[in-house]
């Protein structure tokens, strides 16, 4: 029997526990009792390192309280003792499957505190390069759910697109996975000979490949149907309160993106769509990943066909010591919306670096949408979410 | 008469093979047809701009006069106010109450969407930036310092729900304490055995680097 004194136990362990019990009279009636468990944080179907404590009632979870900070490195603080230029290979390690966004992030804020002109060549290939960071991120996340649900086979396929952009990654940026490419007042260096072409090669190919690899494997099963339709469904009020961003918040329909509606760097002369779903379920942002890797293919298209000629690097000279204020940068990474919020004093290192990662914000779901799931349903909500342990943890 | 294999029953002469495939074919391109009407009429019916479900004032005019609004909403303090604030953890309906008429708050402030909070130490104050988005272009900066060792300032949660772990962020970095938040818990940091507040300027780490001693 659950007793008064367990009862505000657990809701002094939550506080919002004692709220969630799903009928307690029933419970006290046959003398049932919920189970406390922790999934994590070493856990073979874990994302990264991360416990959930939950309260179940059989297999249904009535209760999931969040613990993160297993990865906590303080980039936030190692980013305040280094100089500008030496925190771009931090922010590398933030968002791991995603780097150059969290790079993009970072440098945008720091060229708006110096006022800085980028030359239209480098905007157009750090664009570029994102949207391959894009596809390089959404093509597994697709893998890892569906290994999550049982299904092997999508992320060899997934991984094999990876490795074919890191193939591309690696000549362009001689790194295979951090990249500090993105630097202060442009590139690290142009695009070298023949890369452009073996770009628009691979994206030729990819556009035929995903349909019959991911699209015609994935999309018709009906396993994948049972583990993901209305499940982790939400509506877009909870959502828009939640503060959701990236595809979590279209697949309910909301239509936001920082790409279209806080435009920078070259976005501003590209012509794509917001995708968006009507469910807001597992499936729905399973479909959302699919069109937006597919709108990448068509900007990369777009700035291949039009690349601008000219230098990379905007001469802002070595030593780079913004005036005192802050710069804000935000870009669209593969999870969401991220943002670097760099306050300056006027020296050489930054007065404070704060990394709004876009993970950090979403897990806050799981929380709110997990209760009343099946204890296997909570890999693919963690799915719908994708997020990556170095980006929630910081 | 016909060879053997035609008079098995699963002879059928080649053009009504033809046909029945084409009729199959129709039929499944009707089917497919259908289901994209569905789809489409679903979407037609949803009501403009985010659709939500509650009575939402949808950003209107140019940037400069939703700024103004929003601006003027901050002025007069609407939706600014602490939600009530009780004992952390002890009350069961608290987590609804706090949500409750949130909507209506952040309605009438017209900004939807709070992007992140960062707190700045000043040593012996400190800075808090509210970064506000209204999802479609335009964007409000709050800024507001406290004072003193111990600060406490009103929690913003029950404007935007997401705010809870932002909050909880701050507070564990820099021990800045939110009145009225439901559930104030350390977020990455040790809640048992860990007493400080690392992003303090005075928590100190030793390799600061600078231009000076690079050599």
């Amino acid at each position: 029997m659950l007793s008064e004194e367990r009862r505000i136990e657990s809701a002094a362990l939550s506080g919002r526990a004692a709220g969630r019990l799903a009928n307690p009279d029933v419970r006290d009636e046959f003398g049932l009792e919920t189970l406390d468990m922790s999934m994590g944080p070493q856990h073979p179907a874990m994302h990264g390192l991360l416990r959930l404590i939950l309260e179940l009632d059989g297999e249904t979870v009535v209760r999931c309280d969040t613990v993160m900070g297993y990865l906590h490195r303080s980039k936030e603080k190692i980013s305040e003792n280094r100089m500008y230029p030496a925190v771009i290979p931090i922010t590398d390690r933030i968002d791991y499957m995603n780097n150059i966004a969290m790079e993009y992030g970072y440098v945008l804020a720091v060229e708006k505190l110096l006022d800085a002109e980028i030359p239209p060549r480098a905007d157009a290939i750090r664009a570029l390069m994102n949207e391959f960071g894009r596809i390089m991120s959404h093509i597994p996340s697709i893998g890892f759910l569906m290994l999550e649900l049982g299904a092997f086979t999508p992320i060899l396929y997934a991984f094999r697109e990876r490795e074919r952009i890191q193939n591309i990654f690696e000549a362009v940026t001689g790194a295979r996975m951090m990249f500090h490419y993105i630097r202060i007042g442009g590139v690290k260096a142009d695009l070298p000979e023949g890369i452009p072409e073996q770009m628009w090669n691979y994206i030729e190919g990819l556009e035929q490949r995903l349909q019959p690899d991911f699209v015609d494997l994935i999309e018709g099963n009906e396993i994948f149907i049972a583990r993901t339709r209305g499940i982790g469904k939400m509506t877009q009020e909870k959502a828009v309160e939640m503060g959701l961003t990236g595809v979590p918040l279209r697949c309910t329909g909301a239509e936001f993106d920082v790409r279209k509606h806080y435009p920078y760097g070259w976005y501003k002369n590209l012509d794509f769509d917001v995708i968006t779903d009507t469910e807001g379920d597992v499936e729905a942002s399973y479909r959302v990943r699919i069109g937006e890797v597919k709108q990448s293919i068509r900007m990369i298209k777009q700035i291949l066909e039009d690349l601008p000629e000219g230098e990379v690097m905007a001469d802002l000279g070595r030593r780079i010591r913004p005036a005192e204020g802050d710069g804000i940068g935000r870009v669209e990474s593969a999870r969401g919306e991220y943002a670097v919020h760099v306050v300056s004093d006027g020296s050489d290192t930054p007065y404070r670096v704060h990394y709004r990662t876009p993970c950090t914000v979403n897990m806050q779901l799981l929380q709110e949408i997990v209760p009343g799931h099946y204890l296997p349903d909570i890999m693919p909500i963690m799915g719908l979410i994708d997020p990556v342990s170095g980006a929630w943890d910081k | 008469m016909p060879p053997a294999s035609q008079t098995d029953v699963g002879w059928i002469p080649k053009e009504v093979k033809k046909k029945l495939k084409e009729q199959k074919k129709a039929e499944q391109a009707a089917a497919e047809a259908d289901v994209q009407k569905k789809r489409l009429t679903r979407r037609a019916r949803r009501p403009e701009g985010y659709g939500l479900g509650w009575p939402l004032t949808l950003p209107e005019g140019d940037l400069q006069t939703r700024l103004k609004r929003y601006l003027e909403g901050f002025a007069t303090g609407m939706g600014w106010r602490s939600p009530r604030s009780r004992e952390p953890g002890t009350d069961r309906d608290r987590a609804e109450d706090l949500t409750g008429g949130a909507d209506d708050r952040a309605e009438r402030l017209g900004v939807l969407h709070l992007s992140f909070i960062t707190v700045v130490d000043r040593v012996g104050s400190f800075e808090l930036t509210y970064e506000l988005l209204d999802l479609r272009g335009g964007q409000v900066r709050v800024k507001t310092k406290v004072e003193g060792e111990e600060p406490v300032i009103d929690s913003v949660t029950g404007i935007y729900p997401t705010a809870n772990w932002h909050e909880r962020e701050a507070y564990d970095m820099f021990g800045v304490a939110f009145k009225g938040h439901p559930d104030l818990r350390r977020l990455y940091m040790w809640q048992d055995h860990f007493d400080h507040h690392p992003l303090l300027k005075s928590f100190e780490i030793s390799t600061k680097r600078t231009f000076e001693n690079l050599r």
